[in-house]
């Protein structure tokens, strides 16, 4: 994901990847990333959990506008709760 | 490169079972493209890799393919998270198969887009299938062409959700 999202930037779109993976993104090095610490096969929480689900997206749009250096990882604070 | 217990584990399984040459990809730099207005001017484009596809509409990715299926899909925005099936074999689908905004969050951007949080929602997402051992045909022709759509429907900026 890391590969597509600096394919974007070179279109001069600015991106912000969700990541699960922290050393993957230490390589890739994607522009901008929120790391979750959630499960594989749910990237912004549980089904059903609309609030974390929310939250999660929020929190990657703040990374989207803050963020000021190439290759930012920003920690969500957000633990899994199942 | 930072060659964690998990990372070797990955890197041996997938060598051992699906792409004997396969490497992880090493950047030593990041691009950059500046946000240029505050988020609620912000055209933005979603951008997933959990394989979402539109059940009966789109031909599903090739999940098979040992070493990946590069292509990617158009969805429209308007698209109800139940007409979405999704077509990746290395993550339990639990949690998508019972809500497809937990890796493709159409509803969601919908949402913020309604209540001015973002400036417009891009139409279309965009989806590929994300276990792409081989990444030569990603990064040279269908990660472009997609930049490609997107900048063609407006997008300032993209999220990007994996699985």
């Amino acid at each position: 994901m890391g590969l597509i999202a600096r394919v974007l930037e070179e279109a001069a779109i600015a991106t912000v990847c969700i990541i699960m993976r922290r050393e993957v993104a230490q390589n890739v090095k994607p522009p901008r990333s929120l790391f979750v610490k959630f499960p594989f096969g749910a990237p912004l929480g549980p089904a059903g959990d609309v609030e974390t689900q929310r939250g999660i997206i929020l929190e990657a749009l703040s990374v989207l506008a803050i963020a000021t250096e190439p290759g930012t990882i920003v920690d969500s604070p957000r633990a899994w709760k199942r | 490169m930072n060659n964690t217990e998990a990372l070797q584990r990955s890197y041996n399984l997938v060598r051992e079972k699906w792409d004997p040459h396969f490497e992880w990809v090493v950047n030593e730099s990041a691009p950059w493209a500046p946000l240029h207005q505050p988020l609620a001017q912000t055209t933005l484009a979603l951008v997933g890799t959990c394989g979402a596809y539109r059940r009966g509409v789109d031909c599903p990715f090739d999940a098979a393919n040992y070493y990946g299926d590069p292509s990617f899909k158009e969805i429209p925005c308007a698209t109800p998270p139940t007409a979405l099936d999704f077509a990746h074999t290395h993550y339990d689908h639990t949690h998508v198969a019972q809500d497809a905004n937990v890796g493709f969050p159409l509803g969601h951007l919908r949402a913020l887009e309604a209540e001015g949080v973002i400036g417009r929602f891009v139409d279309p997402a965009i989806s590929f299938s994300g276990y792409l051992p081989e990444t030569r045909q990603l990064v040279k022709d269908t990660a472009p062409a997609a930049a490609k759509r997107l900048v063609e429907a407006g997008a300032q900026a993209a999220l990007l959700v994996p699985c």
